[in-house]
């Protein structure tokens, strides 16, 4: 008779670790203990950026990021692998996002909320310059119509082809090209001359 | 006619070379626009990503195991490894209390018991199953067993799995029992989890 195995037992994380991204699919579906652990762990960092992105704070985004996850895990059963895991929790966190943005207007943390950066090597001044040009950036792309906003961080940030994003976003590429000029288009009226 | 906005991003990311719109060498405009469209992707680049605390990671993880416990908790019981994969066990959980219920009925028939009409029957949502067991389910495991797995019984399954041919078919299989019929249920479901 088999026993359940727990988190605790670092053989059973070993060789979770060692699971193709198909089999640690498969190992949540199964209910095997730590898997889903372990789907988070692995994609919990770009999941929250991509929110942070979206949402331009640290509270929301914290939220949206468990949503994200919470939903992920209750879709799984749909994943098919005709993406990586990262592009469908992507698809997700858009979704997320896109649906909690058309809700709630976002609000950018001023600069003495936003947390740690290391500036151990740069000086008082130059870091509080670099802070508040990130921050009326960030600003900027947060105030971005939602499309735009979800095309200019996929494809600044997340580093995705245009192809990607027409696949998350369900639109063709020449709309994601549209909507990423149209993006960059705008952030330049907002900042105006402040951003060389 | 200036260059489309798909043709200039192309343009500025480096993906089309310059030299390849020949517009583009006489249009101050269209060279302005990729000039800014740079501009602007030097700046978004440019914008750190706020580190939250190092402890915000496993926080978070936390967060969405809560989330996950939460949600799976009603159906833990289902998922032992005695039952297998969710969709597998509906449908063996399907066979198994049909098939109980027709053995039963098979055994009334043959011993010239007067059995009920089909009008109460256990159905695949579940709530009529507590009819089968009744109260006894509350102080009997092997009732309260087959009232959780008719509780999870998929209609659908049950028809592709070939126990009947229609989504009906479950309805006409089962029967409203007297407490005698009960007893009996009650002890062949005894004598076939003795033997398991």
């Amino acid at each position: 008779m088999s026993r359940t195995r727990t988190d605790a037992e670092p053989v059973a994380s070993t060789e979770l670790a060692e699971l193709s991204e198909a089999a640690l699919v498969a190992a949540c579906l199964a209910g095997r203990a730590g898997a889903f652990d372990l789907v988070v762990e692995r994609h919990r960092r770009p999941v929250y950026q991509l929110c942070y992105r979206f949402v331009g704070n640290h509270e929301d985004a914290s939220d949206l990021s468990q949503d994200v996850f919470l939903r992920a895990y209750r879709g799984l059963g749909k994943f098919r692998g005709q993406s990586t895991l990262a592009t469908w929790l992507y698809r997700i966190g858009v979704n997320v996002c896109l649906n909690r943005v058309a809700v709630k207007a976002p609000a950018v943390e001023p600069l003495d909320e936003q947390q740690h950066i290391d500036t151990r090597n740069e000086s008082a001044a130059a870091r509080l310059l670099r802070d508040e040009r990130a921050t009326r950036v960030r600003k900027a792309i947060v105030e971005l119509p939602r499309k735009q906003r979800a095309t200019l961080i996929l494809r600044m940030y997340h580093e995705m082809s245009h192809q990607d994003i027409a696949n998350v976003l369900g639109s063709s590429v020449g709309a994601v090209k549209a909507n990423f000029f149209h993006a960059l288009s705008n952030l330049k009226k907002q900042l105006g001359d402040e951003v060389p | 006619m200036h260059l489309s906005a798909d043709r200039l991003v192309d343009i500025a990311e480096g993906t089309r070379a310059e030299t390849a719109e020949p517009h583009l060498q006489r249009c101050e405009a269209c060279r302005r626009q990729v000039a800014e469209l740079r501009a602007m992707m030097t700046a978004a680049a440019g914008v750190d990503m706020p580190e939250p605390s190092p402890l915000f990671w496993e926080h978070l993880s936390e967060r969405v195991r809560r989330d996950v416990a939460a949600e799976a908790a009603p159906r833990r019981w289902l998922d032992a490894p005695w039952l297998g994969a969710s969709t597998a066990w509906r449908v063996a959980a399907t066979v198994a209390t049909v098939a109980i219920v027709a053995v039963l009925l098979g055994r009334m028939t043959r011993e010239g018991q007067n059995v009920p009409p089909a009008s109460t029957a256990f159905s695949a949502a579940g709530d009529d199953a507590l009819a089968i067991a009744g109260q006894d389910a509350a102080d009997d495991a092997s009732l309260a067993l087959v009232a959780d797995l008719a509780a999870q019984m998929d209609a659908e399954a049950a028809v592709e799995s070939g126990l009947t041919d229609h989504l009906g078919g479950l309805d006409e299989l089962v029967v409203t029992l007297t407490a005698g019929e009960r007893g009996e249920l009650r002890r062949l479901l005894k004598d076939e989890l003795a033997k398991s």
